[in-house]
């Protein structure tokens, strides 16, 4: 295994990402970062972690952005609870800072929040993308978060498009992209379990 | 390998991917699809060979398209120059129909020609990407093609233009769009003899978890 490895695991919503990155750090004994990284950025910004929760790798809608900026402030009526909220920007570069010093730390497998894009000049980092079809992730949405298949499937579809829309925003370049990763797989047609194995593999491989 | 096995392979200029293909066919023994291929379209066609080769996954001015498909779709007397070369269209269509023909004959690697897009109704499919950072695949192309580095990038730019434009035009799916394929690796990282092994190893996770679904229903 290279020295000081990290693994950026990009995915969709139900392709089985954190199950995954889960088993990948424990079987490599990597440390493993995934809400650590909102945890920590709300501390930044002086801000709740429920707050931000909600905003993790969206973005605002237009008004609510409008209402941040300062020159617009006053002629809106500004509800309390947005008040204080970061902007995206803000909130971007708080998890950006945090994704850099967990790097810095050493070896580890980071969930989403545009690691891949954060870490791409650095040696020794793996970037994968986990992608599968939306019948099979719907499928695995309605058992985990014990939803009907409407809303399953249309958890899936609002995912896609706010993670889409989040990370052109922020790093300029399309989400799906293969060129932005090193390995990308379809883990509905491998499967969760074989789909670590697929990872470990590179990371065997990768003298 | 019991059952039968279709890779396609789609690759960016200088990855390896026409080598890494060659290989895995060695490997796996089964047929590698190319130059066969070509070969095949022209006959069906009946144009020269080498013709076909040098129109492969290039678009046609939209002019020249208009000018045959109006030529063709008339029966009437068309002087015999507007007749060819084929349209890229028609060309698209005859290639397909050849892959689909191979694909029912037994396992195989197809490399290019938009085989991802042509087999993808087929449960047995295996849809590769294979892709490196540029100034790695310069490197190589200007080793395989004897050309300098500067004329290497430029062949690179002008390769993806047009493989992307060909790809979009024909099967509407965007070519480096991770979610069409199964496996996408970027060869610069492993290096060809590795990112075979991955293959390799992927091919086995595949038949592995094919293994599993089969014993729990």
């Amino acid at each position: 295994m290279k020295p000081n490895l990290i693994i950026t695991i990009s995915r969709q919503l139900g392709a089985g990402g954190a199950f995954i990155g889960q088993q990948v750090a424990r079987r490599l004994d990597l440390h493993y970062a995934d809400r650590e990284i909102i945890r920590k950025a709300a501390k930044q910004l002086s801000v709740r972690e429920e707050d931000i929760e909600k905003r993790d790798e969206k973005t605002l809608p237009f008004w609510e952005t409008l209402v941040q900026s300062a020159g617009y402030a006053h002629e809106f009526y500004v509800p309390i609870n947005i008040q204080y909220a970061p902007t995206d920007a803000e909130m971007y570069a708080a998890e950006t800072d945090v994704i850099r010093k967990i790097a810095e730390k050493g070896s580890a497998v980071i969930i989403g929040r545009c690691g891949f894009h954060i870490l791409v000049a650095r040696p020794n980092t793996l970037r994968v993308f986990l992608h599968a079809d939306a019948k099979f992730r719907a499928e695995r949405v309605m058992e985990l978060y014990k939803m009907n298949r409407k809303d399953a499937e249309l958890a899936v579809e609002e995912s896609d498009r706010e993670r889409a829309k989040y990370i052109v925003a922020f790093t300029g370049v399309e989400w799906k992209n293969t060129t932005n990763f090193d390995l990308t797989i379809d883990t509905g047609k491998l499967g969760l379990e074989n789909s670590i194995e697929g990872i470990l593999s590179f990371v065997n491989l990768w003298k | 390998m019991n059952t039968p096995l279709i890779i396609t392979i789609s690759r960016q200029l200088g990855s390896g991917g026409e080598y890494i293909g060659q290989q895995l066919t060695e490997r796996l023994k089964i047929q590698y699809i190319d130059r066969r291929l070509i070969s095949e379209v022209a006959k069906e066609l009946s144009v020269p060979e080498e013709e076909v080769a040098a129109r492969e996954e290039q678009i046609q001015s939209l002019w020249k398209a208009f000018t045959q498909s109006c030529s063709f779709n008339s029966n009437r007397d068309i002087p015999a120059f507007l007749k060819y070369p084929p349209t890229d269209y028609q060309l698209f269509i005859a290639e397909s129909d050849i892959i689909k023909k191979i694909a029912k004959e037994g396992s195989a690697v197809i490399i290019g020609r938009c085989g991802f897009h042509v087999l993808e109704a087929r449960p047995d499919l295996v849809r590769i990407f294979l892709y490196a950072d540029r100034e790695i695949r310069a490197k190589r192309v200007a080793a395989d093609y004897s050309v300098n580095l500067k004329e290497a990038s430029k062949m690179i730019v002008e390769s993806d233009r047009k493989r992307g434009h060909y790809i979009e035009a024909f099967t509407k799916k965007i070519w480096t769009d991770a979610a069409v394929y199964d496996l996408s690796i970027n060869t610069g990282k492993l290096g060809l003899e590795k990112t075979i092994d991955l293959i390799l190893n992927y091919l086995k996770e595949l038949e592995l978890n094919k293994i599993k679904k089969e014993n729990k229903q």
